[in-house]
């Protein structure tokens, strides 16, 4: 029992001799030293008092003696009550002696039980000072996280809220510095003094690490940060004793911080584009109405006037039929520069399903009747060609553009051959004419807008978009769209889907 | 005597003004709305034989419009609009159009397509049976009265007409070009989004289970068919 009581004694000495942050050495050495001394004057005083007043007996001075030591252990600390005890001790010996003689085993009992009341009086106490710290530091660090969290949730972008987090560290938790690496801007905060202990190199590395890593000795720490669930930086801290659970906690805040912005942020950006898209779609929308309304009127009093045509010279049924014709060909441009503006801009959105090409190819045909001019049209395409993922309408339009194409350029008696492919995973259509071809030099630059064939490709009526807007439709679906020709013996164009519906983002 | 008095609505003066003059001309009677609640009151105080719409009106829309007079009229009504969606197309058609006209227009095409209108398909004997009474439906075709489980429906003419025009045929698949010329006109073939509207409108009347009828049915990429049940009484 006494061994284990001078154990716990040199625990508690070593415990009292760290010397607490907010005290300078040399106050505290003098503070332990002034109590060192009032705790034997205590001893003292209490002895001289009953040696005065004699006649309360020894018993008395033994009790008195026991609850000043008792007192001193549990008001100050270990070597002050060992002090104490060893002066009643000593006092005892010395002034009370007579009756029992010195070196009486009654002494030695009195000394003993000085030093076990010192010992575990200071022992209990000491044990309910610690808890008690430990609670309070507890509560510092609750107060602590919420009001960093309540700092933190404050911002409306990810950069703002990183930046406020390296900030708020330093200021709630009273660290040195603070660092934050952010990868996906590639970008460090920093805040406090002193980043450079922190490391830029640890930094970007703690990444790719799973946990937080704490070095004690040289006071830093450095905890990775998620956003859903991925890592998307680090955050480094020095200069501070924190507890493993507090920066996990800080890290666990830091996180729910960045989530939230950044589904802010996604939330905002997302409403801006539904908001800029439907304001196009509006703005076009009300331009070909505005457009078309006056044309409607042109129109129909031309044709009003045609469909009395006897009643017209030659001359002016030929000039009624220009304004007829040239209202249809506004009406076409009009048309044609609405759909290329909407496909351009994005409002036009796919409409997928698996298709067969073949179908649409034919549907194609059918819009366009053919036949009906005697005009010949061969189709060698297999009915095994695997589906593709495919807006039906605008792809059928671009099948459409090109059989109009090679109608218009082919000659009446040789026929349009469309034919496909199917190379690993995609499927190519091929649709070819005997017309007068396309130079090479032109084969990049027939897809864009406004532009027009020069050789034996003028005189044909046309907007000069209908490639480019097929382009953009066969683009937008992932795939491609080429010309190749047969020397002197016409174009041919390729449109290729790839078959898994391999997407534009 | 006129050929007719139709309804122009339209919130554009030119356009107003050439129908005016055209419509005239070619022997109807034209009165004239600029919004759809003018249009309504139109319809109350002058009782037009055919209704021209324009969609995009001022206040109340043109699709709005359109389904008021319908629910109060069976006056054929061709819708006149800038929208050449399909879907638009359809709304109009759901609405209670009887058909769709894409601006700009040729007055010729508009001509034959009021005529179109005006025309019914004559309820000749040969056509079809005057009478079907099948297990809960009853139609009597020269009284155009239509009884399912009961209880009288009403069709619109161009419902009744393609309802007529499939009895007629009854048990052979009728092509939609054939079925659109028969019922629309000689000038339409291409409207297949017509017959899909009134078709499915067709169904939601007669038919006990839309999701799967037992008289109209679609024959796939060629056009649809009457089946007869085997008890009938023609």
């Amino acid at each position: 029992m006494i061994l284990e009581l001078l154990k716990r004694s040199a625990v508690h000495i070593v415990e009292e001799t760290l010397i607490p942050l907010d005290f300078t050495i040399h106050n505290w050495l003098l503070r332990r030293i002034l109590r060192l001394a009032a705790a034997v004057g205590i001893i003292a005083v209490i002895l001289a008092l009953f040696l005065r007043i004699s006649y309360l007996g020894k018993t008395a001075i033994v009790l008195s003696l026991l609850l000043a030591v008792l007192g001193i252990a549990s008001r100050w600390g270990f070597a002050e009550s060992l002090a104490a005890a060893i002066a009643a001790g000593l006092f005892v010996e010395c002034f009370v002696a007579p009756p029992f003689g010195l070196g009486a085993p009654q002494h030695w009992i009195a000394l003993s039980a000085f030093l076990i009341t010192a010992i575990t009086t200071t022992e209990l106490s000491m044990r309910a000072r610690r808890k008690e710290r430990e609670a309070s530091a507890r509560r510092r660090e609750l107060e602590s996280l919420y009001n960093f969290s309540q700092a933190i949730l404050q911002c409306a972008t990810v950069e703002s809220t990183l930046k406020n987090v390296v900030d708020r560290i330093v200021e709630v938790f009273g660290v040195e510095a603070a660092a934050l690496y952010y990868r996906p801007k590639d970008v460090i905060f920093e805040a406090g003094s002193g980043c450079a202990a922190i490391g830029e190199g640890s930094l970007r590395a703690a990444v790719n690490a799973e946990n937080p890593q704490l070095e004690p000795v040289s006071r830093r720490a450095i905890m990775p940060i998620h956003l859903n669930g991925c890592t998307v930086g680090s955050l480094g801290l020095t200069g501070a004793s924190l507890s493993e659970t507090l920066i996990q906690a800080i890290a666990h805040r830091v996180d729910i911080a960045l989530e939230r912005t950044s589904a802010l942020e996604e939330a905002a950006r997302s409403d801006a584009a539904r908001k800029s898209e439907e304001l196009k779609s509006v703005v076009l929308d009300a331009l070909a109405h505005d457009l078309k309304t006056p044309l409607s009127s042109i129109k129909a009093a031309a044709t009003s006037l045609l469909s009395e045509i006897s009643h017209a010279s030659a001359g002016d049924f030929e000039l009624l039929c220009v304004i007829n014709e040239e209202s249809d060909r506004l009406n076409r441009i009009m048309n044609e520069a609405v759909e290329m503006a909407r496909i351009e801009v994005g409002i036009v959105e796919l409409k997928r399903l698996q298709y067969s090409i073949r179908e649409t190819v034919y549907a194609a045909l059918e819009d366009l009747n053919p036949a009906a001019d005697g005009r010949l049209i061969e189709i060698d395409i297999p009915e095994t060609l695997p589906p593709v993922d495919i807006d039906f309408c605008l792809v059928k339009q671009v099948f459409k553009q090109l059989l109009d194409n090679a109608l218009k350029y082919c000659p009446k008696t040789s026929p349009v051959v469309v034919s496909s492919e199917c190379p690993k995973d995609s499927v190519t259509v091929s649709v070819a004419d005997s017309g007068p071809g396309i130079p090479e030099s032109e084969w990049n630059r027939i897809f864009e807008k406004h532009y027009r064939g020069c050789e034996g490709r003028q005189g044909t009526p046309g907007t000069g978009m209908g490639l480019a807007i097929a382009k953009n439709i066969v683009e937008k679906h992932g795939g491609r769209i080429w010309v190749t020709g047969r020397p002197e013996r016409g174009a041919v164009f390729h449109v290729s889907f790839p078959i898994h519906g391999a997407r534009t983002p | 005597m006129s050929a007719g008095k139709i309804l122009v609505v339209d919130d554009e003066p030119q356009i107003r003004r050439v129908m005016r003059t055209t419509l005239s001309k070619h022997g109807y009677e034209v009165i004239d709305a600029r919004s759809g609640k003018d249009a309504l009151a139109r319809l109350r105080e002058d009782l037009p034989d055919l209704v021209l719409l324009d969609l995009n009106l001022p206040g109340m829309g043109g699709l709005e419009a359109c389904r008021i007079i319908r629910a109060g009229s069976e006056v054929p009504i061709i819708i006149l609009s800038v929208r050449n969606t399909e879907r638009d197309k359809v709304q109009a058609l759901d609405a209670g159009a009887d058909d769709y006209v894409t601006k700009p227009f040729s007055m010729e095409e508009l001509l034959a397509r009021i005529r179109a209108a005006f025309r019914r398909v004559p309820a000749s004997p040969e056509a079809g049976p005057r009478l079907l009474m099948l297990e809960d439906l009853r139609v009597d075709f020269e009284a155009r009265k239509v009884t399912v489980r009961d209880s009288e429906v009403h069709l619109t003419p161009k419902e009744f007409d393609l309802f007529r025009y499939l009895v007629a045929h009854a048990g052979q698949p009728v092509p939609h070009r054939k079925l659109l010329q028969a019922v629309w006109g000689p000038d339409y073939g291409h409207e297949v989004e017509y017959l899909r509207v009134f078709i499915n409108q067709l169904r939601k009347k007669i038919e006990p289970d839309l999701s799967n009828p037992k008289y109209i049915l679609t024959e796939p990429w060629i056009g649809y068919r009457f089946a007869m049940p085997e008890r009938n009484a023609g």
